[in-house]
């Protein structure tokens, strides 16, 4: 198949393969994670898996250092227009709470896709959102309802940040508030073809701008 | 902090005390966090010699010197006493709790890129950050020493030495090869500062001049100008030779000449310019004299002498006084000379003016005195140096100790910042009190692998032992071009500090002195931190290059030009070779280049964009297709949405845009009205296409009004907190009380029913009770037959395509008490209240009469005929979703469809109506079984930005007057999103001008809009309020608009009309309009375009009044009664009606801008379009008879069919209120057809919408199904056209029995 010149070509493609490879939520031990690719409105999935659930994983405590392994695979391509959207992948994470309550909401997180292309070890740090009142947070603590957000993208946007929740007891509107708890590592492949043709540049893999070097370590050595 | 794990803290000792990098070393490799871009490694110093020997001094010193340790010093260095006793250093570990430590380490383990192994055998090791400042001492432990220029006991901050993970290994990777750009500051001098004396300033005002004068004897300009004299004049020598003798020459002459003339203005301009110099370097030299003189009485006047400033005068012997008088008498001559020539060389060019020559000479003598040294006067030479001793601190005045200690106190520290980000700090040193400078002598490499935009280096002030430091200023430093000199090049660049500072006491007259000495030049009116940091930068190879052989070609590489900064190309845009001068050494540079280019060998590490030419810039950016493409994306989403799902992406090239975005991109072609012509493909799909397109614009509104935040979001909108779903249980006690009460057996108790949440597997009917009949119509007496015929009629109830009847009654009052249970089905088993809601389906009841014909052969006795025929006389439909927000529905329903004359029927004798028919209704009761839960309010009511106090208001205030099931709203959403309040919808509008002044006629035109239920349009039910223009566009809309549309137009005709919100039966929650004329209030229905005066107000299909508005106000309805008949219509009663602006209300705003348009424009409906519809629905109608029938031929009767269309046509204009038909009239039309035969039929009329909705209709009256001998039929079409393409289309159909032929018929 010729590829199409320069000058035709519509779509650059970004490929994503990688891991979910473990979580570290401190006090949880049995976790699953669910992921959705969230991009913007010129991107489309050519193929792959847009969304999953991992398995419940456990940790055993003393070799983990309490963190959880999944190791769940991530596949998914990516065609666009314009980087404008770039992908993200939302994350959230459910578990047991202290009373070994089950699929409660530990944390939710999203990342973009790197932009370079090659290998990447990302860690997403987690948050959650708290219930607006004081109350409500000791009822959702004793309950065992936490809040969950409504649209499971809402980490991959802005929007809605500044909130508030007008209570007609107190005189200030409750602020929307999140408490952050955890963290997800994740190792991404990412190859991007036929970005260079459309007139951006692609750095090379894992490059760095600016490094300092110890000269004198260096004339020792 | 940076923390790392280390096998082994011993390790990291150094054995031998050898070299203190050994320890780090022995560490092992530790990768680096990097920093943004920027990994940071530090330099060795370059003036590091007293430095490092201090420092050795310090970090090595055995046990022989451990008398300058005190123990306080050593538990705050963290020394170990045994290690240092051993004369090993080890560096000091901060400290942290050990609970901390672990979960670090764990942490650590845990992070991305984490090489350290959890086995648990490291011991952590924190080090201090390298990029952010750590004080390892604070300041004032620094000053309690007291000592200067850091005492035997001085705590360096130490960086980590090995580090970074293989930097030639990623290189070799990565193929760019970095270049490494070396950065040295040495030090910073104050021009200002707030512990200055006036001594410091004069001597600051010292040094620039200095400088000044330093740099004009450097660049040598006295002297340059001198040679260029003497240069020129030879050349101007040279030339007037030639001239002379070859004279007459005409074109290389007058070549010549124009030479001359140029090379003698620049003489005499370069005899200016180097007297002028000359004078500069005097005057400077002078004003140092003063500043000196002035400096030294400052001294005096002060008592010591605070800085080291010494300055010496050598006075340079002038050689014989008539030698230099001589050699200036004869410049003047030669300079008179040459402005003769100049002035003849001029005059040939242009003759004119005479030569003063004696002027001439005055002039010049003038400025020989004023410019130049007059002959006999020394040259006076400054030199300046800082050697001089101050006055030791014992002879010092106790302000002045102080003074000193608290300079000596001040830390400054540079940072170097590369694209902006801060690298690291560089250098960092302690105010000398005398110079008033800091010597920070520090350096740095950086290794890059791409250009940086920035290099700049900011002056920080320490203060409060690093925690509120403060930036004095910012340089950007200039990088250097080509491969420059290992060896630092000093460059100064000023700074100031834009925070002004008050001065000590006593310097306040400094001002005068200073401008006295300076010749009045003026100081800076304020007091701001000022001062000049040296700075070096040179590019230069990497360490391990410099030394391998491949090194000579990095540097060589680099030397040819390898890290320029410009773009030769761009210098050869704006500088051209011609206007250089290859003999000003300022220029050198700028012609090397050329030079270079030329050779065209220029070679750039910082790549080009290879597709550069291919993108596109911002100059055209917003002129390109893809730019509009992506505003409409964003404006509007509606347009976009209509885009086939796989092109909803922009291209990356306008060339690529796909022909459906380019037909966006045109501007939208208006309603083709001129054309007017009926094509019935191209209206019903053009309506179709608008609305759709109408309701997926406005989803689309609502979405990006969500999005762009015009709603006021709460955390609810994104965040479900179950518990405030979790509704409280009422906890009911009437169970117990039950269980208490006696028991009666012949009492039975009645049992709420439950409602059941729907699923499949539950059975769910719905029961409908036809009960009775109110004033049906009865059959008129036929000549055939003697007596009043009795009707038979039976009720046909239909449901998701089920069918039931009820029994068989007659008369005009007939109770059926009939019970039929319809099965309830869930389209694909969803249940869900948004699927329910949605269900399209109507419950229609039919009101028919059953008419059996017996026909006897009069040939064969035996044989006998009897045909049936069900007759339609009228119905109904109720849309489920009324049922199912009510749960049960009761009550008599009118029969809407009833057509305005049913031949073959009349009125009962005691029937009330005014019409041709009775005002027939039914009875009935329908409820589900078992019930469904009722609708919940799933969208919570949202505030939209705009006027957001008042909807918060609203909301309120609605709650408080909530009584019951009354229907009271004050904002309703408009189509873009915003709430809008309800009067905002009310205001004067003009009417269509064929219809003005007759409101029958409006009420008509109005009511023939097509009406579109919110709840069924596609998608899901979409509750807005349009407004009136948009809706007759659309040319489709609910109760609201309709209602408004009517208020709007009765109010243009001065009438004062209302909006009446509540609910009615069939529709639900509604809209009517409501009118006081006289005190006698008026109800007018919109949609179905029935009015009810007072009286009528029983019979009324509103039954719940909820609230009023008109664009004033909004009245709530807060009396007893609540149907029509029983609510009090007096607007002015607050305790019947609530006002919304007024007492107890909101407080009216001033302007209450109207959403609607003032005048509304119309077009008309041409005769084309009119009868193009009149023909097609006929043919259509006569060949669905025709195929109705089957087999049985279908007999026209086209004389009868032109009577019925003049029927028609006043029907409509009784309708509409032009002139009132009566029966006599119909009577007599018909008169004479009904002599012949035995005509039953009946006029339907509906707005047109499309062709099939009047087939069904027809179909309904099962006229077309009558059988008799010879039966013969007519049809009749007539379309009335109003504007707008409103249509009322009347069909007229009967059936017309021959009478001579059916002589022997009966009907029973």
């Amino acid at each position: 198949m010729a590829a199409p010149s320069a000058g035709q070509q519509r779509y650059f493609n970004v490929m994503a393969t990688g891991q979910i490879e473990s979580g570290r939520f401190e006090g949880n031990s049995s976790l699953y994670c669910r992921y959705v690719f969230s991009c913007g409105e010129d991107w489309s999935v050519m193929c792959g898996v847009e969304e999953g659930i991992t398995q419940m994983a456990s940790s055993s405590g003393s070799t983990a250092n309490g963190s959880v392994v999944w190791n769940f695979p991530i596949d998914a391509t990516f065609r666009s227009t314009c980087p404008h959207g770039w992908p993200q992948l939302v994350l959230s994470v459910y578990g047991e709470d202290y009373f070994g309550r089950p699929d409660m909401i530990l944390g939710y997180g999203a990342v973009h896709l790197p932009l370079t292309p090659g290998r990447h070890r990302v860690t997403v740090r987690t948050f959650r959102p708290l219930a607006s009142s004081l109350l409500g947070r000791l009822q959702s603590w004793l309950n065992g309802m936490r809040p969950e957000f409504i649209e499971s993208l809402f980490p991959a946007k802005g929007e809605g940040r500044e909130a508030t929740s007008p209570c007609i007891c107190s005189p200030r509107p409750a602020l929307f508030s999140t408490t952050s708890f955890g963290s997800v590592s994740l190792v991404l492949d990412v190859a991007i073809q036929g970005m260079e043709q459309l007139g951006y540049a692609v750095p090379p893999p894992r490059a760095e701008g600016v490094r300092l070097i110890d000269p004198l370590a260096a004339t020792i050595s | 902090m940076r923390s790392r794990l280390a096998r082994g803290g011993a390790k990291q000792k150094g054995d031998d005390g050898d070299k203190k990098d050994d320890s780090a070393d022995a560490a092992p490799a530790v990768p680096v966090a990097p920093v943004g871009d920027l990994t940071v490694r530090p330099a060795p110093l370059f003036t590091s010699g007293s430095k490092r020997a201090a420092e050795e001094a310090v970090l090595y010193t055995t046990a022989a010197h451990p008398r300058s340790f005190s123990p306080l010093r050593r538990r705050r260095t963290g020394l170990g006493g045994g290690t240092f006793d051993d004369g090993l250093y080890v560096a000091p570990l901060p400290a942290a709790s050990a609970r901390a430590l672990q979960t670090l380490e764990a942490r650590l383990a845990f992070a991305p890129g984490s090489k350290a192994l959890a086995d648990g055998a490291g011991v952590l090791l924190r080090q201090p950050d390298p990029v952010r400042p750590v004080r390892v001492l604070p300041s004032w432990l620094d000053a309690a020493g007291a000592e200067p220029s850091g005492g035997p006991f001085e705590v360096e901050r130490r960086r980590p030495e090995k580090w970074g993970t293989s930097v030639a290994g990623t290189l070799a990777s990565g193929g760019a090869s970095p270049r490494v750009l070396q950065v040295s500051v040495g030090g910073i001098r104050l021009q200002d500062h707030r512990l200055f004396l006036r001594e410091h300033e004069l001597q600051s005002a010292c040094r620039s001049l200095v400088a000044r004068l330093e740099d004009a004897h450097e660049r040598q300009l006295a002297q340059l100008h001198a040679l260029k004299i003497s240069e020129l004049k030879e050349a101007v020598a040279d030339l007037r030779e030639q001239i002379g003798g070859g004279a007459g020459e005409g074109t290389t002459d007058a070549k010549l000449q124009s030479r001359l003339a140029a090379l003698c203005t620049e003489l005499l301009e370069t005899r200016q310019l180097k007297d002028e110099q000359e004078c500069a370097e005097r005057l400077l030299a002078r004003r140092l004299l003063k500043l000196w003189h002035a400096l030294k009485a400052e001294r005096e006047a002060q008592g010591f002498k605070s800085t080291r400033a010494r300055m010496q005068f050598r006075l340079v012997e002038p050689s014989a006084i008539d030698e230099e008088a001589e050699a200036l008498a004869r410049e003047l001559e030669e300079e008179v000379d040459e402005r003769k020539l100049a002035h003849a060389l001029a005059a040939q060019a242009a003759p004119g003016s005479d030569l003063d020559e004696d002027g001439i000479r005055a002039a010049i003598e003038r400025r020989q005195q004023e410019l130049r040294r007059p002959p006999g006067e020394g040259r006076l030479l400054p030199v300046y140096s800082e050697l001089a001793t101050p006055t030791p601190p014992e002879q010092l005045p106790q302000r002045e100790r102080s003074r000193q200690r608290e300079a000596a106190r001040e830390v400054l520290y540079a940072r170097l910042l590369v694209d902006g980000r801060a690298v690291c700090e560089l250098g960092c040193g302690k105010l000398q009190p005398h110079d008033m400078s800091v010597r920070l002598e520090a350096s740095i490499q950086l290794q890059l692998l791409t250009r940086p935009a920035s290099l700049a280096v900011e002056v920080w002030q320490r203060r409060y032992g690093g925690l509120g430091d403060q930036l004095l200023g910012q340089v950007y430093l200039s990088m250097p071009e080509t491969a420059s000199p290992t060896m630092p090049h000093w460059q100064s660049y000023a700074f100031t500090a834009s925070r002004p500072f008050q001065p000590l006491a006593g310097r306040e007259g400094i001002h005068e002195a200073l401008e006295n000495a300076l010749d009045g030049v003026q100081p800076l009116p304020r007091h701001v931190v000022s001062g000049e940091v040296e700075v070096s930068t040179a590019w230069t190879t990497r360490p391990a290059d410099r030394l391998s052989e491949a090194g000579a070609g990095a540097v060589g590489d680099l030397a040819s030009g390898g890290a320029l900064a410009v773009d030769p190309q761009q210098v050869l845009a704006t500088v051209s070779p011609d206007e250089l001068d290859p003999n000003a050494p300022t220029d050198a540079p700028l012609l090397s280049l050329m030079a270079r280019i030329d050779r065209g060998s220029v070679g750039g590490i910082f790549r080009h964009l290879r597709n550069a030419a291919a993108l596109q810039w911002s100059s055209s950016w917003a002129a390109s297709d893809r730019f509009s493409l992506f505003q409409l994306r964003r404006k509007h989403p509606g347009k976009w949405a209509q885009l086939p799902p796989d092109e909803k992406a922009v291209p990356p090239r306008d060339s690529l845009i796909p022909p459906g975005m380019r037909q966006l991109l045109r501007p939208a072609a208006e309603f083709d009205d001129a054309v007017g012509r009926y094509d019935s493909d191209r209206v019903a799909q053009e309506k179709a296409s608008r609305v759709k397109a109408w309701i997926t614009q406005v989803r689309a509104r609502h979405e990006a009004a969500r999005a762009s935040q015009r709603y006021v979001m709460d955390t609810q909108d994104y965040v479900r907190e179950p518990l405030l779903e979790v509704e409280a249980a009422e906890i009911n006690c009437s169970a117990f009380l039950k269980l208490l009460e006696p028991r009666r057996k012949l009492l039975p108790q009645r049992r709420l029913r439950k409602p059941v949440p729907g699923s499949d597997s539950t059975e769910r009917k719905i029961e409908v009770v036809v009960q009775s009949g109110f004033d049906l119509p009865v059959r008129a007496p036929s000549n055939a037959q003697r007596g009043r015929p009795k009707t038979s009629l039976f009720v046909e109830v239909r449901f998701q395509g089920q069918r039931f009847t009820t029994d068989i009654k007659s008369g005009a009052n007939p109770a059926w008490n009939t019970i039929l249970e319809l099965n309830l089905a869930a389209p694909g088993g969803d249940w869900s209240q948004q699927a329910i809601m949605n269900l399209s389906d109507e419950i229609a009841f039919n009101l028919y009469d059953k008419v059996h014909r017996t026909e006897r052969d009069e040939r064969d006795e035996s044989q006998l005929t009897v045909r049936e025929e069900s007759r339609w006389l009228g119905g109904f439909a109720l849309p489920f979703s009324t049922l199912y927000r009510n749960g049960k529905l009761e009550g008599s329903f009118p029969l809407d469809t009833m057509p305005p004359m049913l031949l073959g029927y009349e009125k009962d004798s005691e029937s009330r109506s005014q019409a041709f028919v009775p005002a027939s209704a039914l009875r009935t009761f329908l409820t589900i079984n078992p019930l469904l839960p009722p609708p919940k309010e799933e969208e919570r009511e949202r505030l939209t930005t705009h006027d957001a106090k008042m909807q918060e208001f609203a909301k309120e205030w609605v709650k408080t007057i909530a009584r019951g099931e009354r229907h009271v709203r004050v904002f309703a959403p408009g189509a873009d999103g915003q709430k809008m309040l309800l009067c905002r919808f009310i205001r004067p509008q003009n009417p269509p001008s064929e219809l003005i002044g007759n409101e029958r006629q409006l009420l008509r035109y109005v009511s023939l809009v097509p009406f579109l239920d919110d709840a069924a349009m596609e998608g899901g039910a979409l509750d807005v309020w349009n407004t009136s223009d948009s809706f007759l566009d659309l040319g489709a809309g609910d109760q609201e608009e309709h209602a408004i549309l009517l208020c709007n137009y009765l109010l243009a005709m001065n009438k004062g009309s209302y909006v009446v919100l509540g609910s009615g039966i069939p529709e639900g929650l509604t809209a009517y309009v409501l009118t006081i004329e006289g005190g006698s209030p008026r109800l007018w229905n919109a949609c179905t375009g029935r009015t009810w005066e007072k009286d009528e107000f029983d019979r009324c299909s509103l039954t719940s009044v909820g609230a009023v508005f008109n664009q004033q106000n909004i009245w709530a309805n807060v009396g007893p009664g609540e149907a029509p008949a029983e609510v009090q219509w007096n607007l002015s009663d607050e305790k019947l009606w609530k006002p919304f602006f007024g007492k107890g209300g909101f407080a009216r705003p001033d302007v209450l801008p109207s959403a609607q348009l003032s005048t509304l424009e119309y077009h008309r409906t041409t005769e084309d379009f009119r009868s193009g519809i009149e023909r097609e629905v006929y043919d259509a109608l006569q060949r669905e008879v025709e195929e109705l029938r089957g087999f049985r031929p279908t007999d026209w009767n086209r004389s009868v069919n032109a009577k019925l269309k003049d029927l028609l046509k006043r029907f409509e204009q009784d309708v509409a209120g032009v002139k009132k038909l009566t029966a006599i009239e119909h009577d007599a039309t018909l008169e004479r057809v009904r002599a012949s035969y035995h005509m039953v039929g009946l006029p339907i009329n509906v707005t047109y919408t499309d062709r099939n909705a009047i087939i069904k209709r027809v179909r309904e009256t099962n006229i077309f199904l009558a059988d008799a001998k010879k039966i013969q039929f007519a049809l009749s079409v007539y379309v009335h056209a109003y504007p707008n393409q409103v249509c009322s289309v009347w069909v007229y159909c009967a059936s017309l029995e021959d009478l001579r032929a059916g002589s022997s018929s009966r009907s029973s």
